[in-house]
Parts: structure tokens; sequence; C-alpha cells
């Protein structure tokens, strides 16, 4: 899902970076203290699942699991992700550094969307919330597969079948993911109830 | 609150153990090239040695000139003949391997074993000018050093691919656990920052 250097054009680039840079500023703001070492923990969880691959087909898709991470911090999930984006930068070489508000952009904000979209329903019960969790997987990979694709298109209108085909090799990865945000709400809902009811509060300001 | 913490811990930890077995790429684009017996070489993969077939092969000069253009096979390389390069021109191989995925390579003069742009521009007068016994010389002096050429690209070969292979090895575990330690460095120094903001406000 990571977007490589030198293929987005630079009034992409730099609208995405000051967009990354806000939406940053904004969660950073937000962040409550008590909610410091979970931020770290999803960071984690976000930096290591780009490692896990899923073989479909001839191919293989990787997690991204924004939609968890968006779930459980809401604003928070930019500087969780932006960090973890620029650690698969520098250390493993995905996306690049030019490159990383793009990547910030497109994997950050829909897990922002989700947690807006579906925190309501996994805060509710049974078939609602386990509906809401899925929702929420399937729907982050959804939205940045679209930005993803608006950012290859804004810069080139070839990718426009590019653009179609990754929607399409998306799909699996979609439902994937949302089978895992459906298992890990549910575990957290029985291991710890309150994490849910905290983490899907509209406001998180200190 | 805290007492949440070791169950999320857990959970994760399950999870990265159950799945990363499982793993082994991540789409890292890494190309190389090199020359062989007068082809260019072309590798391409993801990390960990996941080729990149029927990726996207564009070469062009240094200037941005395209010279050639084709694609991998399913196991991720491309041979094409050397182009005719200008003196002192680098070779820019660019591999798209999907959408978002790209790597580039970029092959010297040397690389090419093409002169550089200051050798050329010191013409060897000699060559052209000389008795017919120095002509023979010379026609027998590159005609071994063509033998020669071929004898060291053959041997050479096997090295350059595994240096290929080396160059396309994933990311250690020395550097993901580097990673998360930075992640947790990161955590605490903000948490700390917090505490002394709000230490401050409670003084006031």
């Amino acid at each position: 899902m990571h977007i490589s250097e030198g293929i987005v054009s630079l009034p992409i680039l730099a609208g995405c970076g000051i967009v990354a840079a806000a939406g940053t500023a904004v969660g950073l703001k937000k962040l409550d203290q008590e909610r410091i070492i979970e931020t770290a923990l999803l960071s984690s969880a976000f930096f290591v699942a780009s490692l896990i691959h899923v073989p479909i087909g001839p191919g293989s898709v990787h997690l991204v699991l924004n939609g968890l991470v968006g779930l459980l911090l809401g604003w928070a999930s930019m500087p969780a992700i932006a960090t973890a984006l620029f650690l698969q930068a520098i250390l493993f070489g995905y996306g690049g550094l030019t490159v990383l508000g793009v990547n910030i952009v497109v994997m950050a904000l829909p897990a922002v969307a989700v947690h807006y979209l579906f925190g309501p329903m996994v805060r509710g019960r049974g078939r609602f919330r386990m509906i809401g969790s899925f929702g929420a997987g399937a729907t982050a990979v959804f939205l940045s597969t679209i930005l993803m694709a608006l950012a290859l298109i804004g810069t080139d209108q070839s990718f426009l079948i590019t653009a179609r085909l990754l929607l399409l090799s998306q799909l699996p990865l979609m439902l994937i993911e949302g089978v895992i945000t459906l298992f890990v709400i549910s575990f957290l809902a029985r291991v710890q109830p309150d994490l849910l009811e905290y983490s899907t509060a509209p406001t998180m300001e200190q | 609150m805290t007492d949440r913490y070791p169950y999320i811990f857990l959970l994760f930890a399950s999870l990265a153990i159950l799945l990363l077995p499982a793993s082994g790429h991540a789409h890292r684009l890494r190309v190389f090239a090199y020359l062989d017996q007068g082809e260019v070489v072309v590798n391409a993969s993801f990390s960990r040695n996941r080729p990149v077939a029927h990726g996207e092969v564009h070469a062009t000069l240094g200037n941005g000139t395209p010279v050639f253009q084709g694609k991998t096979d399913a196991k991720g390389e491309l041979r094409f003949p050397r182009p005719d390069m200008p003196p002192g021109e680098r070779l820019v191989i660019t591999v798209s391997g999907g959408p978002g995925h790209q790597g580039r390579w970029v092959m010297t003069p040397a690389d090419l074993g093409c002169p550089a742009q200051d050798s050329v521009a010191k013409p060897v007068p000699q060559a052209q000018t000389g008795p017919p016994s120095v002509k023979k010389e010379q026609q027998q002096a590159e005609t071994v050093e063509s033998i020669v050429s071929r004898a060291v690209a053959r041997e050479v070969a096997p090295l350059k691919a595994m240096m290929a292979r080396h160059l396309e090895s994933g990311p250690s575990w020395q550097n993901i656990i580097g990673g998360i330690g930075w992640i947790v460095g990161l955590a605490g120094l903000w948490s700390a920052l917090s505490c002394r903001k709000k230490g401050r406000k409670n003084e006031r």
C-alpha cells in the first residue's frame, strides 16, 4: 500500500505533506497522556503489520491494520501511523521520506474516518458490534485504496487503469482486514470492554 | 487503567508470532543491473527475493531519453542488448512493479564497459598512424582482451547474481525490534513531556 518515491507529482506531494502535518499536529494535541502507551502499542502493531503478507492468487498482499488503529485511537492514529510509516521508510525502505506525507494521508485519514463512522457501532452489542468491527477494517482499506488511486490519477491520467486494478487487487485485503479487526475487537470486548468504550468516545481531549 | 495493557500486548504479540512465520516479504522494490556478455541483465524483486514478475522496465539515458522498454519474466529478470551509449552517459533503469511500486538502478559508464567522458576526449593517435606491424599487434591485443573479458564475465556472473540476491534480503530482526524500540522510546519521551506540561499547569 505504500507509494514509492518518484511516482507522485510535486503538487500532490506538497498538498499531502501539509495535510499530514496538520493531521499529526491535531492528533498529538488530542492525544491523552493516559493513552500514550496504547498509542505506542498500536503504532508498533501497524509498523510490524506491513511485514505480514497474505498470499492471494499469484501475488500477495500485506496487512495494514489502519482500521483497527483508527477505531481504537481516533485522531491519535495520525501520529501513531505517521511514526510507524517514518520508521518503515528509514529502516525498511518502504515508501520513502519524500512520499511520507502522501502515505500518511493514504493510510491515516481513513483510520480517523472509520473511527467516527464505525465507533458508535462498536460501542454497541452483539451483532451490531461485529458488523461495525468488520466494516471498520474493510472500509479503512477501501478508503486507503481510493486515496492512493486518486494520488496516482492526480499525477498522471494514464494511471487510471492501474488504479482500477489496484481497487480490484485490494478486495481480498478488505475482507482479511475486516475479519482481523472483528477478531481483535471481539477479544478486547471480552477481556477489556472499557477500552472500547473509552476509545470510541467522540472526544478525547484532555 | 493500566491493567489492560498486558492484554493488549499479549494480543498483538500472539498475532505477530502467529503470522510472522507466514510472512516473507514486503513491497520494497529493489533493482539490480549488470552487464553480462554484451547484455544488460536486470533483476527486480520485492524484499526477500520475491521476483517482480512482468514488471515494466524502462531504460533511459541520464537526460531521460528512452533507449529500451520491456517486461521482466516470471523470475523478475530481463536481458537486453547493451544500447549504444554516448560517451560518459549513464543508463538509468526503472522498474515498475504494480501500483505505487517503483525502483531504479543507475549503471555508470564503467558498469557498462564504456569509456568515461574524459578518456574519450583524449584519442590515441598511434593506432591510426603506426606501421602495419603495430596495427597487427594492436589487433591481437584487442582479441586477447575480448577473450579475457568474456571469460571474466562468465566467472563473475554468478557473483553478480549472488550480490543481487544479497541486496534483496528483507528487513532484519534487528531493524524490526529497533523500530519497535524507537516507537516505545518516542512514546516515553512524549509521556515525559506531557507530564512536565501538566505539572507546570498544576503549579500555576
